[in-house]
């Protein structure tokens, strides 16, 4: 940093970027308390409250704690744990499959260039710019009603997100040196031996990235979701609280409304305290720019 | 790109890795494999497109076709109709109506997000201690579902909530009146309220691609520019945002048409209203399904995808044709 500046700071300059330094983290202190700290602790600590306090919507402690009940009551009554195992249902195997038809079509399209191969690029990425049409999907995936809804709705996230995998991979192919296939080529190995001997191994933190996403996408997907899946036997973790708390017609109970936000947030936010390293590296090294 | 150029030349005409030994070989003919080579190809592109086609393709052009139809859940028959559910819903207002509303809550959070997630960018860009846990904890918010987000926010923003609470904390003892405003409650300007939600929700995101953009900017640029006096805002203005290009054009599309799109967010924090005030058009699509009028939500669903692909298009093409390379 002091390389290319051509005198060392004095210690007034010093102090003073000091300070600079200090107000700045100051600020962002206080918009994070704000912003993020805030609203977490209010949802956590009324969730822990009886009702008649947590109806109250203050951020004091509990002054009577009712942290249990809250909780046992969320995960009987909303049925979250039916929920939890019905969304890695539909959600473990449409990340497989994405992101391995996906890296395959973007392994291809990032070394071809001819005018047709770059035709079905486009095709396959247009799914990033325009969403899906639900109504419709419904209908078409109605073929397969026999399967279950659960089939239905990973054919579906699998139509539609497959698209997003492969505009991130085929970015990072490019950045793999071509030598490394064509070593392997005049050493006598097919296409199918190189992809998923070499490339495949090599693509693996965008292919961290790219699971993530669409993790986050499809556990915390709603909208299509509902659309699909009809039995209370199915519903997905989200689609749970949702009839869950549209079931408090009468009187909305807060403190269950805040226990059942926390259950339903808890299992990313796990997924990303173990794997925030690859995760954040993955989302800083991700290029944007095809 | 010379460099590029000389990498694909010697593996054969088109660059092309599977298996290209012979260079005269037409590469991708047809869209029929007419060689094994080809073959290959289509054998690596096949799983994805098929599922690309059959399932977001298809729906999406039957999508087309069935605005032009009374497909309804009380009829058997599907019977072409031409264009009279968009006039059935031009007149009762509910296509325009959600549209506009629609058009300033994407307007709005596109503007609202982009500059938190760049701010936050720009305040975050040193990798000290500080900073990556702060990173992280902007982060959150993402990871939380928005469904969950909307209903937590219900609880902070109710007229005795805990806004309202912070507030008359400070204020009552002054002698100020108590905050009483139901903030999901008007017509005004909750739409703009449900916004902020809404960027604060997934600005964490787009905050990590405009710091993988600002880490890709040469070091000794910014430096150079520091060394002959440049401030803050004027590395920021003259260095770091024409580099930052490809990643504005990204989070101003994607955040655009993530607004365009939402639907949970609003359907939690205010179901649409008061009145229509916040009923957006996926909103409508939802609503218009609940009643069995099939036909009219995907005509709202057609007329979104018209919206999007207009505005989409050209914002890429103006965007990219901005962006400077080094």
């Amino acid at each position: 940093m002091s390389a290319t500046s051509y005198h060392p700071p004095s210690f007034r300059e010093r102090l003073y970027r000091n300070r600079w330094h200090v107000l700045k983290n100051t600020l962002l202190l206080a918009f994070a308390s704000i912003a993020i700290f805030i609203p977490f602790w209010m949802v956590l600590v009324n969730s822990a409250k009886p009702i008649g306090e947590a109806n109250q919507l203050g951020i004091g402690l509990p002054q009577e704690w009712a942290l249990i009940e809250n909780y046992t009551t969320v995960l009987e009554e909303g049925t979250m744990g039916r929920g939890f195992i019905n969304s890695v249902i539909v959600v473990v195997p449409s990340i497989i499959g994405i992101v391995l038809f996906g890296s395959m079509a973007a392994w291809v399209f990032a070394r071809t260039q001819s005018p047709r191969i770059s035709f079905l690029y486009y095709l396959s990425i247009a799914g990033i710019l325009i969403p899906p049409a639900v109504v419709a999907s419904v209908r078409v995936l109605r073929t397969f009603e026999e399967l279950g809804p659960q089939i239905q709705l990973i054919l579906f996230y699998m139509g539609v997100y497959t698209s997003f995998a492969i505009f991130l991979v085929t970015g990072f192919v490019k950045t793999i040196p071509i030598e490394l296939e064509e070593a392997a080529r005049i050493d006598g190995a097919g296409p199918f031996m190189i992809f998923f001997r070499i490339i495949l191994p090599m693509l693996k933190p965008i292919i961290i990235t790219a699971a993530f996403i669409m993790l986050l996408f499809m556990w915390n997907d709603f909208f299509y979701a509902f659309f699909f899946v009809g039995g209370a036997g199915n519903r997905t973790l989200v689609l749970g609280l949702f009839s869950f708390i549209s079931g408090f017609f009468q009187q909305i109970r807060w403190n269950l409304v805040f226990a059942s936000v926390v259950i339903v947030s808890l299992p990313l936010i796990f997924v990303f305290a173990l794997a925030q390293r690859w995760i954040v590296s993955g989302l800083l090294g991700a290029t944007v720019d095809k | 790109m010379t460099e590029r150029q000389l990498k694909s030349g010697s593996a054969g005409a088109t660059g092309n890795p599977v298996g290209a030994r012979r260079r005269a070989l037409p590469v991708w003919g047809s869209f029929l494999p007419r060689t094994l080579y080809q073959w290959q190809i289509a054998a690596f592109l096949f799983p994805a497109l098929a599922l690309i086609i059959a399932f977001y393709i298809v729906p999406n052009a039957m999508n087309f076709y069935l605005s032009l139809t009374d497909w309804s859940t009380y009829k058997s028959e599907i019977n072409f109709i031409g264009l009279r559910n968009f006039t059935d819903l031009y007149a009762t207002g509910e296509l325009f109506g959600p549209l506009w509303v629609t058009l300033r809550y994407a307007f709005f959070v596109m503007i609202a997000e982009n500059i938190f997630a760049l701010a936050l960018a720009l305040a975050l860009e040193e990798s000290t201690p500080f900073n990556i846990f702060l990173r992280s904890v902007f982060f959150i918010p993402v990871l939380i579902s928005t469904l969950a987000a909307g209903y937590a926010y219900q609880g902070i923003f109710a007229p005795n909530g805990v806004f309202n609470n912070l507030i008359n904390t400070f204020i009552v003892p002054l002698g100020f009146e108590p905050v009483q405003t139901g903030w999901l409650a008007q017509v005004n300007f909750t739409l703009y309220i449900v916004a902020l939600v809404h960027a604060w929700k997934f600005g964490g995101i787009h905050m990590f691609v405009y710091l993988s953009g600002l880490k890709a900017i040469p070091h000794e640029l910014v430096e150079s520019a520091r060394v002959e006096g440049a401030n803050a805002w004027q590395v920021f203005r003259h260095v770091k945002a024409p580099l930052l290009g490809p990643a504005f054009t990204f989070n101003i599309v994607l955040t655009l048409i993530g607004a365009l799109s939402i639907f949970d967010i609003i359907l939690t924090m205010s179901r649409g209203g008061p009145g229509r005030a916040t009923e957006v058009m996926n909103l409508a699509v939802w609503r218009q399904f609940g009643t069995g009028a099939f036909s009219y939500s995907t005509a709202i669903s057609t007329l979104l995808f018209i919206v999007i692909l207009i505005i989409a298009i050209p914002l890429i093409i103006v965007l990219r044709r901005r962006e400077v390379r080094l």
